[in-house]
């Protein structure tokens, strides 16, 4: 069985020249649940955008098996998806039932089976019976649910996540880690938040100055205080101990 | 805000918001096209027109106060056009209302004439969003053969235009915590500049951004449609009724032409 991503080798450069991402390589089995954590400017997001195919660099990228060049577009599209920042922008249709319902409609799929994708997909998120609300008259907190459920809809193997954190009170925060953590899927999380990732992810891949600095499980990396703390970063509360404790 | 008032308004059940979109959506268009096609200077025969949108603003059960105050809000830009008749028209005319005589000008009766269509049609499209889901409005549009890239761009800026504004207020906020005194015209004007660019940048950020969102749902340039609205007896007959209405209407205004 192929990996869920592999990214072999890659580089990408912004068109005024400036290194983004170095010689980028990395494995992620299906299933897991993997945090890219690092500093602001790291290259996170540009490595999702890379393996989501927003952008072009040098090297390989493979999302389950199929190499994400443009002839593959719309098979990669149906295995991988990705949740933006800011929800604002993931829902763009008058409805959620519209939004939800935007990717099975665009996979050709049939009435009947958009309609249960769409239904499903909302009641998993916690949505269910919000079919008619408009994107504007929800909270933060249903906001990211539904853009969550715009994905879910499409049922990809891969989903990536930029910052999906942001914005969220403790308490939405907290159903939000449940969520995540009742999904199959393979989650790739970009995030700044050390707590969120480490409540959440097994693995963490470490990232600064457009390269990987470590990868491995995330109770080794994220208690590593000299290295947390030399990119920035912070050793989150569920491996802080105290002194007296060491 | 008025956006989330005429959503919560076009959410209610009655008999108007049952009516397919297509229906609601011609006959307000049939109507605003008959009411502009009136004579410049006839006044009295708005009087019949105005029935048919206050009719509907009873049935689909929209506050009278709320449709009065948007009328209100959107009337300065028609009265500073129609304010021009009362200087041109000079003609002496006499009007007779029942018992009543008296002395005009032609002028008056199209500034009259003017303020009275732009009333009636604003109020039947009040009635028209207030009666009728955006999404629907949309579907309508597409299933009367509306242009697609038309659908989508009303579509976004009906979604959009709320987060622009509280984006935009955000800014004006921002500068004003740190606004303690007045800077002279070109500074100001510099200030406002370098705001409406930010705005701008921050808005082309966020269409790059709903870009990406909808080409890694598939999207190939078509959207993509849900709609369930189906032409039913309750359409058949308020088309109708409609038209009964419009037979009546016009036969009385030629009567008293």
């Amino acid at each position: 069985m192929p990996n869920a991503i592999t990214v072999k080798n890659f580089s990408y450069s912004y068109p005024d020249g400036t290194d983004a991402l170095s010689d980028i390589s990395l494995a992620i089995e299906h299933g897991e649940k993997v945090g890219l954590i690092g500093p602001n400017g790291a290259g996170k997001s540009t490595i999702l955008l890379a393996i989501n195919m927003f952008i072009k660099g040098t090297g390989l990228i493979e999302v389950d098996g199929i190499e994400a060049v443009q002839k593959n577009a719309r098979n990669i599209r149906t295995v991988i998806n990705s949740v933006l920042q800011d929800p604002d922008e993931q829902l763009f249709m008058p409805t959620l039932y519209d939004d939800v319902a935007f990717g099975p409609l665009n996979m050709g799929l049939s009435n009947e089976d958009v309609d249960k994708r769409t239904i499903d997909a909302l009641s998993k998120v916690g949505l269910g019976g919000m079919e008619k609300k408009m994107p504007h008259h929800i909270s933060a907190g249903q906001k990211r649910a539904a853009a969550i459920a715009t994905v879910l809809s499409m049922e990809p193997k891969v989903i990536t996540m930029d910052e999906p954190d942001t914005s969220l009170d403790p308490a939405n925060r907290k159903k939000l880690i449940g969520l995540l953590s009742s999904l199959d899927q393979t989650l790739v999380i970009a995030t700044c938040s050390m707590n969120f990732a480490a409540d959440l992810c097994k693995r963490v891949i470490l990232v600064d100055g457009g390269k990987i600095i470590a990868d491995g499980p995330a109770e080794k990396i994220m208690t590593d205080t000299q290295l947390m703390e030399s990119h920035g970063l912070e050793v989150p509360m569920r491996y802080y101990r105290r002194p007296a404790d060491q | 805000m008025h956006h989330a008032q005429i959503d919560r308004l076009s959410g209610q059940c009655s008999i108007i918001h049952r009516l397919d979109g297509r229906t609601k959506l011609l006959t307000t268009l049939l109507l605003s096209v008959l009411v502009i096609a009136q004579p410049p200077t006839s006044v009295s025969s708005l009087f019949y027109f105005a029935v048919w949108p206050f009719a509907l603003l009873v049935l689909g059960l929209v506050p009278m106060k709320f449709v009065v105050k948007q009328v209100i809000l959107v009337s300065p830009f028609i009265i500073f056009f129609a304010v021009w008749s009362l200087f041109y028209g000079k003609q002496p005319t006499t009007v007779t209302f029942g018992p009543w005589v008296w002395q005009t000008t032609d002028g008056v009766l199209r500034f009259c004439a003017i303020l009275g269509k732009f009333a009636i049609t604003v109020t039947s499209l009040i009635a028209l969003v207030a009666t009728t889901p955006f999404n629907e409005l949309l579907g309508a549009m597409s299933k009367l053969g509306m242009p697609g890239i038309l659908v989508v761009q009303l579509g976004f800026l009906y979604r959009y235009i709320f987060l622009f504004v509280d984006r935009g207020s955000h800014i004006i906020r921002a500068r004003r915590m740190r606004t303690l005194r007045y800077l002279g015209f070109k500074k100001e004007l510099k200030t406002v500049s370098s705001m409406i660019g930010n705005l701008l940048i921050t808005s082309i950020d966020s269409a790059s951004n709903i870009s990406l969102a909808m080409q890694a749902r598939g999207f190939n340039g078509n959207f993509p449609s849900t709609s369930k609205s189906r032409f039913g007896s309750i359409d058949i007959w308020f088309t109708a009724v409609f038209a009964v209405y419009m037979i009546i209407v016009i036969f009385l205004t030629r009567a008293s032409a």
